[in-house]
């Protein structure tokens, strides 16, 4: 048996495997398309960033200017840096205060027995997330305001009025309670879920080792929701540089522009109300690969660390 | 009748852009080719004599009615105690020749049923003859869709540009010459006799549409009676207190007599109001001061920043709506509910407020006229511009033209025709109920006639609040007790790039350090490094621009 012949080869070619696929991929299509069409084109449009975009000339009308949209950001324009600083603040405390607290409030509706009390308890938490932030806002004001229900009561108990609404000085912990009390409970619903496909028998183990409580968070339902965790605190670090656009266009006007304007209402209010795209555009360019560069940072840094990441290599 | 809202409006950014005249920033009309995109380069000497020299269409007022309380040419409206019985027809086929005509227009009112499910719709396309095709923005988000309209590159054929204090087109005059319709041939002059109603129209209206060298739109003409103070005519007769203080001091001790806090009850709706009415009452410019040619603007007078001192009082007195200060802050509601008894708003809104009228019949409003500061006399009061906006019409061929001008002149077929009543209330026994002809409006006819068409060109303005007489006549007394003292803002008609693109940020900013000074976030000081800093962010290129258009 010399001239044995060679094994069939292992690795069939592209074509083969098109055809084997075939119903896969064609399942798949409509997605790419969409996602070529509504994504990936529109990223042609970023071009503009590098001209002096007007919108009755047409992109190909409108002149090169190479770098000059970019100014603004390379020069420090004063108000861009105080927009990136109450940017990066907004961030910074949403990270440290909003996300822990679903993982806190998924935790605790674990811990309860009764299955219709955790579905009541779960819907009255989520709920907010599907009121728009105008009504938010508006909740907001209509308890929180100066003229609102809670100074309204003090007012007349005769009682020192507290100023929230339209208070620059706490504005920015205004956002984060309303961004707690709208979406903390929907964030919820992902822990949850990870929670409960946790074996119950490591639970009952770890009892019988003796772990108490606290112990049985710390060394069963946390590892349990790491990777989630992970995955989510990665997203969140691609979207640093956006905070509630909407959110805060709503309010930016009682507490004036320094400790309220962030990126994107500054392109909004600098760049798209004044018909200035090309400024948008780079201001908007820039965000997106600063995003792009720190979720592929914080998931290489998640692969050192062991954890699977948002992608595997 | 609903218009882009001024006046009371909170100092706070959008709301506070709108209110002219509280900001003290003049809404500059029209003129001036802008060469190239430059924004230095705008408003040369040059094209304001080619602007200049355009011949305006002759004025031919329209005589069909007389009204009750006649206007004056100095810019008093017509008044009208009722609608004019057997109103005719006046315009006996429809305009158009079928097809569709596309319109982008604004509205201060709530969105309408769509075509399909707006029997008033329906019936205006078929008066109208052609389908219309009607894109309803509000007014808050005019200048952002209409910057993605010019984006789309697929233009209507009646369009309404933002124009400032709204954040402007950049490059307007550029836009204008490159894809709008040069109207100078169609109306200028006798030209425009061809349409009657349109020739109704005054010449200060027209002088708003003109840009580089041409007309290049049809106006929606306002009197100039500008913003005032409305005031709760009822409750202060109630409280009896007197509205009419003949110094500031007055108006400060009136201000605390009718603020009760407890019962939800302040004297002023928003800062904003308190700050317009006070500057008047100081007499700070109009948008601007013009003297030998030269522009002084009303945050740089030393007077603005006694207003700013003055109003930071009240604030600290406590008789400002304490939520006033939010720029969506509902203003009129509180004045309608009584939780504030007075508010700056447009002359426009005296109608409107009977119609919102929650209380009753024993609702009334008035209009208080600021008196000189340390007394002795009325202050001058604030003009507004002639025109709430101008529409151009897409480039097209001159048959076209001629039928979308036959429609505008429909359109804008005065008080006293069929033709306005159909286009305002709608269609009789559904939309409205006649009563002593007396229209009042009926809940379909308040949600479907608000199409904004009146957006696109319109009658000259009128007085007329329905059903209510008295009111009408008081509105019409207070124009005509202001209007031979009030002050024109310089800028009006003149065009500044710089201003049409960049005033609304700069009031912004400016609205900004107000504000900070008002509720005490900073001392009264930090006022004059926000005028430097408005000077140099764009003010001063501002006032070159409007100065090298002046005669």
């Amino acid at each position: 048996m010399t001239a044995a012949a060679p094994p069939p080869a292992r690795r069939r070619s592209l074509w083969q495997r098109v055809r084997r696929d075939r119903v896969l991929l064609l399942a798949a299509l409509p997605g790419v398309v969409l996602l070529l069409v509504f994504q990936y084109l529109p990223w042609l449009g970023n071009v503009i960033a590098f001209k002096d975009y007007q919108p009755f000339l047409g992109i190909n009308g409108s002149p090169w200017v190479g770098l000059r949209n970019f100014r603004v950001i390379f020069d420090g324009d004063p108000a861009f840096v105080n927009a990136l600083k109450n940017t990066l603040e907004i961030t910074l405390l949403q990270v440290l205060v909003v996300f822990p607290v679903p993982i806190a409030l998924a935790l605790l509706l674990d811990s309860l027995v009764s299955e219709r009390l955790k579905r009541t308890v779960q819907s009255i938490l989520y709920l907010p997330h599907f009121l728009s932030w105008v009504i938010v806002v508006a909740v907001f004001q209509q308890m929180l305001g100066d003229a609102g229900l809670l100074n309204t009561f003090l007012r007349t108990h005769d009682l020192a009025t507290v100023h929230v609404v339209g208070n620059a000085s706490v504005f920015k912990e205004l956002l984060t309670a309303q961004v707690l009390w709208k979406d903390a409970g929907w964030s919820m619903i992902l822990f949850v879920a990870a929670l409960s496909r946790i074996e119950p028998g490591l639970y009952e183990a770890a009892a019988v080792d003796g772990a108490g409580p606290w112990r049985r968070i710390w060394h069963v339902s946390l590892p349990g929701l790491r990777g989630i965790i992970v995955l989510l605190l990665i997203l969140r670090l691609g979207e640093s540089l956006t905070v509630g656009f909407e959110q805060i266009v709503l309010q930016q006007g009682g507490v004036g522009i320094d400790s309220s304007e962030v990126l994107d209402t500054y392109v909004f209010n600098n760049g798209i109300q004044q018909g200035d795209w090309g400024t948008s555009a780079a201001v908007g360019l820039v965000k997106g690969l600063v995003g792009l560069l720190l979720v592929l940072g914080a998931n290489k840094a998640a692969h050192r660390l062991g954890e699977q990441g948002i992608y595997q290599r | 009748m609903t218009h882009r809202p001024t006046g009371a409006a909170p100092l706070g950014r959008r709301a506070f852009l709108r209110t002219a005249a509280a900001a003290g920033i003049g809404v500059s009309g029209a003129g001036g080719l802008l060469s190239a995109c430059t924004s230095s380069d705008s408003g040369s000497a040059d094209n304001a004599v080619r602007n200049t020299a355009v011949k305006l269409p002759a004025y031919v007022p329209w005589r069909g009615v007389a009204p009750d309380y006649p206007g004056t040419a100095q810019g008093l409206l017509n008044g009208f105690a009722r609608y004019p019985a057997n109103p005719a027809r006046t315009i006996a086929a429809p305009p158009a020749h079928g097809g569709s005509i596309s319109a982008f227009v604004e509205t201060g009112s709530p969105i309408p049923p769509g075509m399909k499910s707006n029997p008033y719709w329906q019936v205006l396309n078929q008066r109208v003859g052609a389908k219309l095709d009607l894109t309803i923005v509000p007014a808050a988000d005019l200048s952002t869709k209409f910057a993605t309209l010019m984006a789309g590159g697929d233009l209507p054929d009646f369009m309404v540009p933002p124009l400032p204090p709204l954040a402007g087109v950049r490059g307007l005059p550029q836009f204008l010459a490159a894809k709008c319709q040069d109207l100078t041939p169609f109306l200028s002059g006798d030209a425009v006799k061809e349409y009657p109603y349109l020739a109704n129209i005054t010449t200060d209206a027209w002088r708003a549409c003109v840009f580089d060298g041409g007309i290049y739109g049809l106006p929606v003409s306002r009197g100039v009676a500008g913003s005032l103070m409305f005031y709760r005519a009822d409750l202060f007769e109630q409280f009896g207190v007197n509205p009419a203080p003949t110094s500031y001091a007055e108006f400060r001790t009136l201000c605390k007599d009718v603020t009760d806090a407890k019962k939800s009850r302040w004297a002023l709706v928003t800062p904003g109001s308190a700050m317009a009415f006070v500057a008047q009452m100081l007499g700070v410019p109009n948008g601007w001061k013009a003297e030998g040619g030269k522009l002084t603007n009303a945050f740089e007078d030393e007077r603005y920043k006694q207003t700013l001192s003055e109003v930071r009082q009240m604030v600290k007195a406590g008789v400002i709506h304490p939520d006033g200060f939010d720029p969506a802050a509902p203003w009129k509601q509180w004045f309608n509910a009584g939780n504030g008894l007075m508010g700056e708003d447009r002359y426009t809104a005296w109608p409107q407020y009977y119609a919102d009228n929650v209380v009753g019949p024993s609702f009334r409003v008035g209009g208080m006229r600021p008196p000189v500061f340390d007394g002795g006399g009325f202050a001058g009061t604030w003009q507004s511009p002639p025109v709430n906006n101008f529409t151009p019409l897409k480039k097209a061929s001159t048959s076209r033209i001629k039928e979308l001008l036959a429609v505008a002149n429909w359109l804008a077929a005065p008080f006293g025709t069929e033709e306005y009543l159909f286009r305002k209330f709608g269609v009789l026994g559904v939309d409205y109920t006649m009563d002593n002809n007396n229209p009042t409006p009926t809940q379909a006819g308040l949600t479907q006639t608000v199409l904004g068409v009146r957006y696109i060109v319109d009658a000259p303005d009128t007085i007329f609040v329905p059903g209510d007489p008295e009111a009408t006549k008081a509105c019409w007394d207070y124009q005509k007790s202001i209007i031979p003292t009030s002050v024109k803002d310089p800028t009006v008609a003149l065009f500044s790039e710089t201003y049409s693109r960049t005033g609304a940020v700069l009031a912004q900013h400016v609205a900004d350090a107000a504000n900070d000074i008002l509720t005490g976030r900073k001392s009264l000081s930090s006022w004059d490094s926000a005028v430097a800093q408005w000077r140099s962010a764009g003010g001063d290129r501002i006032r070159a621009e409007f100065e090298r258009q002046l005669h």
